[in-house]
């Protein structure tokens, strides 16, 4: 049976390209800033730079399977077949633009880079503002195991309103404080919007699949603080709300609810989880589409994007993780739970032996470990996750029937 | 373990002291060694001065030949090999003597390890501390301060014992001579063939600190007295990489006819290469430090400061090319290879690019040094 | 009434018949070879034949392994892990970990106390730790399979294989075979690397008493001394470990039939 479409697709598709669009149009009258995906992007939107996203791009790239050739041309370069494929994926479109989609991104005036997702990303975009030669400002947010520290909230306060000094100082551009009130209650309604429509998913049946969840993502990381992003979301919610109403479900039998953990595989994200439909299967939620769902407080916004991008998931502890896990499993109605051992993303995946050791514990509930990368292909091997995903999905049948073989034998 | 080089008569007591550096990398002094207690640590961004304070001596644990396998239990595949021995050879009981760890914020898999360390040994006294990203001092002065001094603390209150300016004083003057006398020891490389060296480095990391200053003293002294000969020839190189205290590379370096003669190195030069300044308030003293060391790759540091400081290493050592030893899945090394490699290269300093793990055979290093040293030689 | 359960493996064929009412009847292996679904076939004939059967006296055929997937004549296809759970289960009552050694692929699976299965991690990216590893060994050494395992127990001092990579220890039992060392610890060296890789995977599941060791590199003595003492565990082995997988698919295939 064919995937269900949604129809705010096709909006989405509109929004993205025009994303992208702009970033070519309205240069240099705004200048264009790289941007880590977990970065208070906040910040950029008030002083009115335009922030495109290295990772969004990469991962595109990964969907419309152009990111192969790209990290080959990388590792020609001598970047180790080992580092992440993201940035081996944009450091071969910078070397070579006219094999990559849309020929590349455009030049940025500067680099803000938040460490809160990776120490990658330091990495990659150092090696990105070396090639550029274009400043890179760090925000440094450290790790949190247990409670978020006050000394923490302060160290992170002091960098944001350093970060606001150096760009004035480095840009013909202005920070007011109440601009940025505005842009952080458009990303909190954004914000606010994508929880709820992600929460649609606990009525059985789910409405929506994985696939969807990461498709509609991409708004939430790319437009966050705009009012696109907002009117993109309410549209959104308004057609999940009605499938739920009318019973409508992602997949057309709906008979084991999983979760999804770690970033997608882009270069197979419909075949790979249409694969599990043979076995009635949906994915109801996952673990990083979540990631963008702290609201920020108003009342002092920059200590406000302080409190809200320190802790973000790939920022504190496995055993708080794992809890994080259990609860959506548990509001969620959860069968089971599938974990993307994704080679390129150390925070994501060192973890999983331990969490989901621990989860399943606790829950009851069998997960089940696959082997893959985010944007390299050749990391994906097919029979073999077929091999294990069938004997995942028979494990989760025999659960409800155990078969007792006859004693006699 | 290789085996040592016949040194001539006048050089007993000097060969007498690596020998007795040597031994004491051996694992069964370690495991049964309890006294003084120790903290344990990975990074070496992880002051030990403080741990000294607070009445513990500080431990490096080094990887070790732990069987890796019980470490996957915790760990999957694609982990650098330092991280996976060193969770192994605690899961084997190797590390039970330990007081405690210490985890500061290095690389992604050092953060992960902290982390899974915590569940899989939920006996072990586990104290973190963050070591900013930041190395410029407008940013981070106050916080790494801070942070410093909530870290003093912390390891009081497990030994029990509280740290006073004057106790951590006298440990900081005690590491500023270990590291003097690791500067001054660089005078005598040609004493000491590649794989002595460093041996004698690393000793110093499972030593107790006032041990090692003292057989350091004694090498120091011995080594430049014997200064009309020279033991080490070949070809002169240079090492950078992360940590390496594996010696089978300078091993074949001995064997092969290279020579080290400077390094970049976690174990090497950029452990010992900066003092703390020794007055004003000692946790702003030991901060000043942490900042201008020489950084590890996973720190955010000025554009071009490690080619600089390689690029001054070479021209001072005359070395004729560089090793970059990088150990699989060592991600913060291998964004900075390329750059490094090609921009040497065009300066006309060439350079080899080795892949290390505990999976390598000796035999394929052993090509690519040979190689590498054919090359150099023409 | 009778099934079948027929495992196609990459390395070998193995079919069991059973009879609901007396348990395993018959069962009989082969090579794969290039025509693994043609071995089978034939297998399964023979089986049929010795006990005067014909194919309209077999109610329900699973197959499992490698080749499953093309193997027509079976009523179903299920995956060898829960094949495996069920054919340990079902001649060790009290099995909680399962460890599979086969020709080309290694498996370990943790069973839950009503033999269902809890988790479990396969090996099928490379030939180290598997059944292939120790026959291109075996060839180097030059000795038969079946001799690696009174050999390793009489070794003295076993080597450190230390490549992950088959070809690359190949070159490593060469070099080892150069510098004098004995046939006995080099096969006891290799033994260990199996093990170790295997304990790797299993104890990613979950090591803990019962252990199984099912597939045909369980009849390796050395190899299950190796393990047992490596793991620090008792390890239980099946009578004609090789032919677990089987099995459970026979006694899936009477749980359908009915």
């Amino acid at each position: 049976m064919a995937h269900r479409r949604l129809q705010a697709t096709r909006q989405l598709n509109r929004l993205m390209t025009k994303h992208y669009l702009a970033a070519r149009h309205f240069h240099p009258m705004r200048p264009i800033a790289y941007v880590s995906s977990g970065a208070p992007v906040e910040i950029l939107r008030t002083m009115g730079f335009l922030p495109v996203y290295p990772e969004n791009y990469t991962a595109l790239c990964g969907a419309r399977k152009a990111s192969l050739s790209l990290c080959q041309t990388a590792e020609a370069q001598g970047y180790s077949p080992d580092l992440c494929s993201y940035a081996r994926t944009h450091l071969g479109a910078i070397a070579d633009p006219s094999a990559a989609p849309m020929g590349g991104l455009p030049r940025p005036d500067l680099i803000l880079c938040c460490n809160n997702i990776c120490g990658t990303i330091l990495k990659w975009f150092q090696t990105v503002s070396r090639l550029y030669d274009v400043p890179l400002f760090v925000l440094d947010t450290p790790y949190v195991k247990g409670k978020l520290k006050e000394e923490t909230i302060n160290y992170v306060n002091t960098q944001l309103e350093k970060l606001i000094q150096a760009l004035e100082k480095n840009f013909p551009r202005r920070y007011r404080e109440a601009r940025l009130r505005k842009v952080v209650a458009l990303s909190n309604e954004a914000t606010a919007l994508w929880r709820d429509i992600r929460y649609l998913c606990t009525a059985r049946p789910s409405p929506l699949n994985a696939p969807d969840l990461f498709v509609n993502m991409a708004p939430m990381v790319v437009l966050r603080g705009t009012a696109a992003a907002v009117r993109y979301y309410r549209a959104l919610k308004t057609e999940v709300e009605e499938r739920v109403a009318r019973g409508i479900g992602a997949v057309p039998v709906e008979r084991y609810r999983l979760l999804w953990d770690n970033i997608a595989i882009w270069y197979e994200l419909f075949r790979f989880h249409r694969y599990f439909e043979r076995y009635d299967a949906c994915f109801v939620v996952d673990t990083y589409t979540g990631a963008w769902s702290g609201l920020v407080e108003c009342d002092d916004p920059i200590r406000g994007l302080a409190c809200t991008y320190t802790p973000i998931l790939l920022n504190i502890g496995f055993a708080q993780r794992a809890e994080r896990m259990i609860d959506l499993i548990e509001a969620f109605q959860v069968d089971g739970f599938v974990m993307h051992a994704n080679r390129s993303c150390k925070p994501y995946s060192l973890g999983q032996y331990a969490i989901q050791r621990l989860v399943s514990e606790r829950t009851g509930v069998p997960g089940l470990i696959v082997e893959a990368d985010m944007c390299d292909p050749r990391a994906y091997s097919e029979s073999q996750l077929k091999t294990r995903i069938q004997a995942f999905m028979e494990t989760l049948s025999m659960r409800d029937s155990p078969y007792v073989g006859p004693r006699h034998l | 373990m290789a085996t040592s080089t016949a040194y001539p008569v006048g050089f007993q007591c000097a060969g007498a002291i690596v020998e007795q550096l040597r031994s004491s990398l051996g694992a069964p002094c370690q495991k049964q060694r309890t006294s003084p207690p120790s903290l344990g640590y990975m990074c070496t961004y992880v002051p030990e001065e403080i741990i000294h304070a607070a009445g513990f001596a500080a431990l490096r644990i080094l990887p070790g030949t732990a069987p890796a396998f019980i470490a996957d239990a915790w760990l999957p595949g694609f982990c650098c090999a330092v991280a996976r021995g060193c969770l192994a050879r605690s899961l084997s009981g190797e590390l039970d003597q330990l007081s405690g760890l210490v985890f500061a914020s290095t690389c992604d898999t050092m953060q992960c390890l902290g982390d899974i360390w915590g569940m899989a040994r939920p006996q072990d006294q586990i104290v973190d501390i963050d070591t900013p990203t930041h190395l410029d001092s407008h940013h981070v002065m106050s916080y790494l301060t801070g942070e410093l001094s909530r870290f003093a603390h912390e390891v009081a209150a497990i030994s029990g014992r509280a740290i006073s300016f004057q106790t951590l004083w006298q440990s900081i003057r005690l590491y500023n001579r270990k590291r003097q006398l690791l500067r001054q020891l660089e005078d005598s490389r040609e004493h000491l063939n590649s794989t002595d060296y460093l041996v004698v480095i690393n000793a110093g990391f499972v030593l107790p600190v006032e041990a090692y200053v003292a057989l350091l003293e004694q090498l120091t002294i011995q080594l430049s007295e014997e200064s009309h000969s020279e033991v080490a020839t070949g070809i002169p190189l240079m090492i950078s990489g992360a940590l390496l205290e594996d010696t089978t590379v300078h091993e074949l370096l001995d064997e092969l006819g290279g020579r080290v003669v400077g390094d970049d190195l976690c174990n090497g030069s950029r452990y010992y290469d900066t003092l703390v300044a020794e007055s004003g308030d000692p946790f702003e003293a030991l901060a000043v430090r942490y900042l201008h060391r020489a950084p590890c790759p996973c720190k955010h540091a000025p554009a071009h400061s490690r080619l600089e400081r390689l690029r001054g290493m070479v021209r001072c050592t005359e070395a004729s090319g560089i090793i970059f030893a990088l150990h699989k899945f060592c991600e913060p090394h291998a964004f900075d290879y390329p750059y490094l490699a090609h921009t040497l290269e065009e300066e006309g300093i060439p350079s080899l690019l080795l892949e290390v793990e505990s999976t390598s055979s000796r035999g394929q290093l052993r090509t690519r040094l040979q190689a590498f040293l054919e090359i150099l030689s023409l | 009434m009778y099934c079948h359960g027929v495992d196609i493996g990459a390395s070998a064929v193995k079919v069991i018949l059973i009879s609901t009412a007396r348990g395993v009847v018959d069962q009989a292996t082969a090579s794969s070879g290039y025509g693994a679904r043609d071995t089978a076939r034939r297998l399964v004939a023979e089986t049929l034949s010795r006990q005067k059967l014909s194919p309209a006296d077999v109610r329900y055929t699973i197959a499992t392994g490698y080749g499953r997937v093309s193997f027509a004549e079976a009523n179903a296809e299920v995956s060898e892990i829960s094949c495996l759970a069920q054919g340990a289960r079902h001649l060790c009552p009290d099995a909680h970990t399962v460890i599979d050694i086969g020709g080309q692929d290694s498996k370990a699976i943790r069973l839950l106390p009503n033999g269902t299965v809890a988790n479990f991690a396969l090996n099928d990216k490379c030939a180290a730790g598997t059944g292939r590893f120790l026959e291109v060994m075996a060839h180097i050494l030059g000795v038969d399979l079946e001799a690696l395992s009174h050999l390793s127990q009489q070794a003295t001092s076993p080597v450190t294989i230390s490549s992950t990579c088959t070809v690359f220890a190949e070159s490593e039992v060469i070099s080892h075979i150069s510098a004098g060392e004995s046939r006995e610890d080099i096969i006891a060296g290799l033994h260990r690397a199996i093990v170790d890789r295997v304990l790797g995977m299993a104890a990613r599941v979950g090591l803990a008493p019962l252990v199984v060791l099912t597939g045909g590199v369980a009849n390796d003595d050395g190899l299950v001394q190796a393990l047992s003492s490596r793991a620090g565990l008792d390890i239980s082995v099946p009578e004609s470990p090789e032919y677990v997988c089987a099995l459970g698919a026979a006694l899936i295939a009477a749980a359908r039939s009915q």
